[in-house]
């Protein structure tokens, strides 16, 4: 009997415990989206309350007033060709380090794992110095470039995993079969690693989306991306929270979307890549 | 006549096999090296130079870093670091593991659960912060509106040297956390069952079992999370920029920040890229450091 009970309160006891990390996790998007509806007038009223009636001017406002679909083509392009050319470059290279013996093997790999110890901040000032000097300053093209290093040397390590468990007999047969290099990696490698491929590109995707630190140094006008857009909302007189919780809303809506549909890979992506890296 | 052209279409043939390697990872190669490592090595000639960015650069040795290691807030900003990435992963690292074990443990509806508690992880920082500015703003924030409700006076949460600490580190902690959650939680899922329920059939207590079983089996997951989350809380730098750019009265100034302020504010390039390769030195320590006591655990 009290085995029964002692049962039930410690199943009790982690029920509990989940639905506070849950509701701890939730709660400041509750908010921000909360304030993203409220008028400006209702935003006075108390963070909180629910009192008066929820509008839509906020985001009309971010959209036509602040011009929210420029920053947004900027952040979708740089994200998408960043992801784009990560995905190329880090498949080759990872194939090529998982499926050829050459000599500089091992030496390349540890300076992969060095290079992925950079802290950003140690980049931004040297970087910001050749944009300015080669005219990439304010390009697409530079954060393109930056966010695809950034995210080259983890996604190396991930796909090279993925490739490893492909068994080496199988890439033999293949050449024996008379399979070209490039064929041998087309037809028979790649389709065993879809999932890491398609990890790869969601998170590069994600990272590029929500990066912030490169954007801010290296654009001015033409190149701004979203997340630099919201923190405009913080001006001299106090912050405008409404705007803010309107755009914060739609930069967040597309990353949680996606990072809800793809968890499984995501996760198994992430996990292992960190693993064997 | 014949055989030397045998001879010559033989060599090639090594010669395009040796190259070949070379050929699948160059272009990842070309971008790592045109991308990072030359901008370090410039960061490197810079901080032993003038620093001008325009006019002559002078060889100087290392008048930069010997003015950097002079200013009061570089020994700030390197201890603020410090706090903050012991206090920042101390605790992502015990929620994260109370997270891990709490969803690992129910079985009803669980993907859900776990759906929902990975979301802060892949947040766009930037967003992360400005909502957690919503959170300890004075006027509007939160928690003044909670105090102010049960007739408590309002906190100046980001204005206070104290407090400010502690809202950065809150709002890490709060996006970072998932992170540990999520590997602990593959760790927990790879570990033997069997080992359990002869445990539990020879009597052992919840916390018996947590000691001897549940926590070595994890130790090398563990041990992962803390270099990685060290690494990135050492880097800390959107939620410090947006919650305090650094401030109150330095209370919250960062290496990060500090680089930032250097080069962006102070135009001291110079001793900005000094900055920059005195956190790279401590990140490859860090490493090292970690790394050794992961090897030392793993020759007993």
């Amino acid at each position: 009997m009290s085995a029964k009970v002692s049962r039930y309160v410690s199943s009790a006891f982690r029920w509990l415990l989940v639905l506070v990390i849950s509701f701890v996790a939730l709660f400041p998007i509750y908010v921000l989206a909360l304030t993203s509806l409220k008028s400006r007038r209702d935003l006075f009223s108390g963070i909180l309350s629910f009192r008066g009636t929820f509008t839509l001017e906020n985001f009309s406002s971010v959209w036509d007033t602040y011009n929210f679909l420029f920053y947004m083509e900027n952040s979708l392009v740089i994200a998408l060709m960043a992801s784009l050319v990560t995905l190329i470059a880090g498949t080759f290279a990872a194939y090529g380090f998982s499926k050829y013996r050459f000599r500089a093997k091992a030496p390349l790999l540890m300076c992969i794992i060095g290079l992925r110890m950079i802290p950003p901040v140690s980049l931004i000032i040297p970087i910001f110095i050749i944009a300015s000097r080669t005219g990439l300053n304010d390009t697409r093209t530079i954060l393109v470039l930056v966010n695809t290093a950034l995210n080259l040397p983890f996604i190396i390590w991930l796909l090279k995993g993925f490739f490893d468990e492909i068994s080496n007999e199988l890439i033999e047969a293949a050449y024996i079969d008379g399979c070209s290099d490039f064929g041998t990696f087309s037809k028979i490698a790649l389709p065993l690693v879809k999932p890491g491929l398609f990890a790869t590109s969601v998170f590069t995707f994600i990272l590029t989306w929500n990066d912030f630190m490169f954007p801010l140094v290296l654009s001015s006008v033409r190149a701004t991306t979203l997340p630099i857009m919201a923190t405009n909302f913080m001006t001299e007189h106090g912050v405008e929270w409404g705007n803010l919780g309107a755009a914060g809303v739609m930069i967040l809506l597309p990353v949680v979307i996606i990072s809800l549909l793809t968890q499984r890979w995501l996760v198994s992506g992430l996990t292992q890549g960190a693993v064997k890296g | 006549m014949n055989r030397a052209n045998d001879i010559a279409i033989r060599r090639r043939r090594t010669l395009i096999r040796t190259l070949t390697p070379y050929l699948w990872i160059a272009p990842a190669l070309l971008i790592m090296v045109a991308l990072l490592a030359v901008p370090m090595i410039e960061s490197l000639k810079t901080s032993f130079s003038t620093g001008n960015i325009n006019g002559p650069n002078d060889f100087v040795g290392f008048k930069n870093y010997a003015k950097l290691f002079r200013q009061p807030e570089f020994m700030v900003s390197l201890w603020n670091s410090l706090r903050f990435t012991i206090c920042s992963v101390a605790l992502q690292m015990l929620i994260g593991l109370i997270g891990a074990l709490a969803l690992n443990s129910i079985k009803l509806i669980k993907n859900i659960f776990r759906s929902v508690a990975l979301i802060p992880m892949m947040l766009t920082p930037v967003i992360v912060a400005l909502t957690w500015r919503l959170f300890w703003d004075t006027d509007f924030g939160v928690f003044n509106s909670l105090l102010s409700s049960i007739g408590l006076s309002k906190i100046g949460w980001l204005a206070n040297p104290g407090t400010a600490f502690w809202a950065v580190v809150v709002t890490d902690v709060w996006q970072n956390a998932p992170y540990v959650t999520m590997m602990l939680l593959a760790g927990l899922q790879g570990m033997p069952i069997d080992c359990m329920e002869a445990a539990t059939i020879d009597g052992a207590s919840a916390w018996h079992k947590f000691q001897h079983i549940t926590l070595p089996l994890l130790k090398p997951m563990i041990l992962l999370c803390l270099i990685i989350r060290t690494l990135f809380a050492f880097r800390v730098f959107e939620p410090v920029y947006i919650l305090t750019n650094g401030g109150p009265n330095n209370a919250t100034l960062q290496l990060s920040i500090y680089v930032f302020r250097l080069g962006f504010r102070y135009f001291q390039t110079g001793m900005a890229s000094a900055l920059s390769w005195v956190m790279l030195m401590l990140c490859m320590m860090i490493t090292m450091l970690y790394i050794r006591i992961l090897g030392k655990e793993d020759d007993q």
